[in-house]
């Protein structure tokens, strides 16, 4: 029989030092160092709770080095929260998506070397650091699984990926970009969103609890690892949050390792000696205790009320100003008139609107043969005003235009806004009259201040993602 | 419990019907029992041999009557029930400890080999090739579910790479006694999650991935017990004491050839998928296109019956637009009803009419493959939708310059048709990427 000596009382020399770098480096990773993190916890609005606040109280990120995006909005993080300290700016040619973010694990790793040298020069004595390293093990799985519960919640109430937008069902699989068709692919299938956030929500339960940490580190490791691997390959931008998964879980699993080696591969029989700290003394039960619960009511109970609430009335990602009554469809562009003369359709036309969604939203797009500058944004996050959810727009490019609307629906008038950040100065007024159900005509100036005034069909259409391949399907011009 | 052998090895009766009936049960799944399998081996023509010939023998699930999907597994379940039965009277004492471990071994291969497969065509990414530029020049309510799952892992090749590497490496862990407990897990979570996604995106591989992730569960349970015993009680945890004897010369013989029969096969299996990878991908035409003319194509002007027809989204014989393919296809866009090709195009042909991913599962526009007489300047295009397979253009061509086309000829009912093509040289959002500023 082979007793492995996780348990043991004395440290060689090399054991105390790797740990004294690995805690220094996850101290930085793990423990929120800005301020205002911490004066979050006294200005939060306890008695108007939104997701948004949970998500700012969950942590913050260790990043004095802030790698400089190549354009506006391509380092978007959504609601991942991110330091807001700032020491230095880098450059770097993959900008945020390659090896160069992550720079601030590198200078934690660094830290932790100065760290460590120092403090064995300071620590002569100690022998070993297993209540130290207890310790540390719990902040990574606790902060895992704090920091997993917006992404966990979001999905097991479909919020992360929200229901297609019409403009999305009637954009080129082509014009959008690998990030977006990433999440899309999400947007039409909210069985399988909700099955992928009741996974992260196993993990954060596995990590939550001391027998099943180590599954835990390794479901997290295999699931969120995956999502690592495929932010780098979509360019999806929250690679760094979901590697730190995979970091975090092999550390977590790390002293489980030996023992599963040696009676899985060796066939030895084993003594897992893993240390815990036995929390003997009353009050130190009772602080576990309380810890325990306060994070469980805080990052599950109250995280899922408040995702479920902004599921039911307000999915995040969505407009949440209701479009004009009975408008959401697609729309042909029966006739078109520039400055009072008349266009007829062309598709290489670049003024001539070709076809126009109103989403059930208040979002209206349309079509042009033209090119325009494309803000970097992904979509994500948790915006407050309408013309800033643009989980619908971002990231598609081919000439389709999407403008948030404002309706006076008593003086016929729409005030638009354009959602492409690049072109947010851009406002346009245009009347409306409704002359049967299915026909709006839009008259007004344009982006360019060209009068022009548009006679627009709905068209029902229906879209073979809706429909099952076991029944013949048609498919309509 | 002996079923785990965790610290006796005696089996009870209970536990014995129950070895019996997995043991027969997994028999009929997994060892080609059913002659189809051999029709198929003996029909592979070892001279022109294709990947495609012995992946096929990969998926091997047995088929009794006809029947399709789950029904077999019940028809499987019936019969090993039946047996069952029988096997209870039969007076013969068995070593059910060496029993049980045969069946293991059995169900590591196949799994192994199943997954092994599945992992080449992604490593060499054939299962999901990169989306054609017609269907990258289609709206995104217009595929399948299923396609735009395929389309979402085809855009990003890299990771398709990575998940083949990682069924792969699970199918090699199952080689060896000591990792199959690895091996199955990350098959449990991989195709668990492929599994579910299949569901959802009625991806038509929801019978066999389950059947894969039956037999990884199976090989996974048997050290599930130790490990909760060693992770969560964390208690001292007994090892598997049951090691394989192979006593005779003949036993040890033929696990030699087997062992190297079955490295040979995964060898010629992963050299056979590189060469249709580098050389001909299965689901994607064979014959090049027209020298020069890929592109994607504006119909500036257009003539039916020699009557001009103006631009327009609803008129059903006005060309709206047109996709030259890398390869023989072109695809049309026209205001025309189109009842879809239900099928996932996954099947190997060796006519190009019959590769069929491209077109498949999607509608919005026309696909034809087409042959072409160079010397003669002219194209016969044939409808790749087997619900219009009788339609079709045959076609002279010119070219006027390098972005512009003419097409003049007749479709299948004699109506003449002519058509000048404009080439756009148009950016995409997918190519460009969030990395640096685009103007599109």
């Amino acid at each position: 029989m082979t007793v492995l000596e996780n348990n043991k009382q004395t440290w060689n020399g090399y054991e105390k030092f790797s740990f004294r770098v690995a805690f220094i480096f996850f101290f930085l990773l793990v423990v929120p160092l800005d301020a205002n993190y911490y004066q979050q916890w006294f200005t939060t609005d306890w008695s108007n709770l939104h997701i948004r606040d949970i998500g700012k109280l969950s942590g913050s990120s260790f990043s004095p080095i802030k790698v400089q995006p190549a354009q506006p909005g391509s380092g978007d993080l959504g609601s991942i929260q991110d330091s807001s300290l700032d020491f230095l700016k880098i450059s770097a040619e993959s900008a945020n998506f390659g090896i160069a973010s992550y720079i601030n694990w590198g200078l934690a790793f660094v830290i932790g070397l100065i760290g460590a040298a120092i403090w064995s020069l300071l620590d002569r004595k100690t022998t070993n650091y297993r209540t130290l390293y207890y310790f540390l093990i719990v902040a990574v799985s606790y902060s895992m699984l704090i920091k997993l519960q917006g992404l966990t919640f979001s999905k097991v109430f479909p919020t992360q990926m929200p229901n297609l937008a019409l403009t999305q069902l009637n954009t080129p699989l082509g014009d959008f970009t690998h990030q977006k068709l990433y999440w899309i692919q999400f947007s039409f299938v909210h069985g399988y969103e909700v099955f992928a956030g009741l996974a992260e929500l196993l993990i954060m339960l596995l990590l939550f609890f001391r027998q099943t940490r180590a599954v835990g580190a390794a479901l997290a490791i295999a699931m969120i690892g995956n999502i690592a691997i495929s932010n780098h390959t979509y360019d999806g931008g929250i690679h760094l949050a979901a590697a730190f998964y995979a970091l975090g879980g092999a550390f977590v699993l790390w002293r489980y390792l030996p023992n599963i080696w040696n009676l899985v591969v060796n066939e030895k029989d084993t003594n897992p000696a893993i240390y815990h700290y036995p929390f003997e003394k009353k009050w130190q039960k009772y602080f576990r205790l309380a810890f325990k619960s306060f994070v469980f009511v805080m990052f599950f109970v109250l995280s899922a009320y408040l995702h479920w609430q902004n599921y039911t009335y307000d999915s995040y990602k969505v407009p949440a100003q209701k479009g004009l009554t009975n408008s959401r469809g697609f729309y042909e562009v029966t006739e078109f008139k520039l400055n009072n003369k008349t266009v007829s359709y062309s598709p290489v036309d670049s003024l001539r609107w070709q076809n126009v969604t109103f989403e059930k939203w208040s979002t209206i797009s349309f079509t042009v043969f033209n090119t325009y500058m494309i803000h970097g944004e992904a979509g994500r996050g948790k915006q407050f005003k309408d013309v800033d959810r643009t989980y619908e727009s971002a990231g598609t490019g081919g000439g389709r235009r999407h403008f948030y609307y404002k309706a006076d629906t008593i003086n016929h008038v729409l005030y638009l806004e354009n959602k492409n950040k690049v072109y947010k100065d851009q406002k346009l007024k245009l009347s409306y009259s409704r002359p049967t159900d299915s026909r709006i005509i839009l008259s007004g100036l344009n982006e360019y201040q060209d009068s022009i005034y548009v006679v627009l069909d709905k068209k029902d259409k229906t879209y073979p993602l809706y429909q099952s391949r076991r029944q013949p399907v048609v498919w309509n011009p | 419990m002996s079923f785990f052998n965790t610290n006796n090895s005696q089996w009870s009766d209970k536990e014995k019907i129950v070895l019996r009936f997995f043991i027969l049960y997994f028999i009929i799944q997994v060892v080609p029992l059913d002659w189809k399998f051999y029709r198929d081996l003996f029909s592979i023509n070892l001279g022109e041999l294709s990947f495609y010939d012995l992946f096929k023998l990969t998926k091997y699930v047995p088929q009794f009557f006809s029947l399709t999907g789950y029904a077999n597994w019940g028809v499987a379940a019936v019969l090993a029930a039946i047996g069952t039965l029988i096997w209870g009277n039969v007076k013969r004492e068995f070593d059910y400890n060496s029993l049980y471990y045969g069946l293991r071994v059995i169900l590591r291969y196949r799994l192994a080999i199943g997954i092994i497969a599945y992992g080449f065509i992604k490593l060499f990414p054939l299962q999901m090739p990169y989306p054609s530029l017609s269907n990258l020049h289609t709206n995104y309510g217009d595929f399948f579910a299923w396609k735009i799952y395929f389309h979402t892992v085809g855009i990003a090749q890299p990771y398709e790479v990575f998940l083949g590497f990682v069924e792969i490496l699970a199918g090699l862990l199952l080689f060896f006694r000591r990792t199959v407990t690895f091996g199955s897990g990350l098959i449990l979570g991989f195709i668990g999650n492929v599994f579910v996604a299949n569901i959802a995106y009625d991806a038509g591989e929801q019978v066999y991935s389950l059947y894969l992730v039956v037999i990884a569960a199976f090989l996974f349970a048997y050290d599930v017990p130790r490990l909760y015993s060693l992770l969560a009680l964390e208690r001292q945890t007994i090892a598997n004491k049951f090691t394989p004897l192979f006593a005779t010369k003949g036993i040890r013989n033929l696990r030699l050839v087997l062992k190297t029969a079955f490295v040979a096969f995964v060898i010629l299996l992963g050299g056979t998928t590189y060469a249709n990878y580098s050389k001909e991908p299965y689901k994607i035409p064979k014959s090049k296109g027209l020298a020069g003319t890929y592109g994607y194509y504006n119909v500036r002007e257009f003539r039916f019956n020699n009557q001009l027809i103006p631009y327009s989204t609803t008129d059903p014989n006005r060309w709206q637009n047109v996709v030259f393919e890398k390869w023989a296809t072109i695809s049309i866009k026209i205001a025309r009803p189109i009842k879809l090709d239900p099928s996932t195009g996954d099947g190997y042909f060796a006519s190009d009419i019959d590769r069929n991913y491209e077109s498949a599962g999607v509608g919005g526009r026309q696909y034809f493959a087409y042959t072409s007489d160079t010397v003669n300047k002219k194209i016969v295009l044939q409808n790749k939708n087997k619900n219009y397979s009788g339609e079709g253009f045959i076609l002279q061509y010119k070219r006027l310059n390098d972005s512009t086309i003419v097409l003049s000829g007749v479709n299948e009912k004699r109506d003449s048709i002519s058509a000048i093509l404009d080439k756009i040289n148009r950016k995409y959002m997918l190519f460009e990427g969030r990395r640096k500023p685009v103007k599109l």
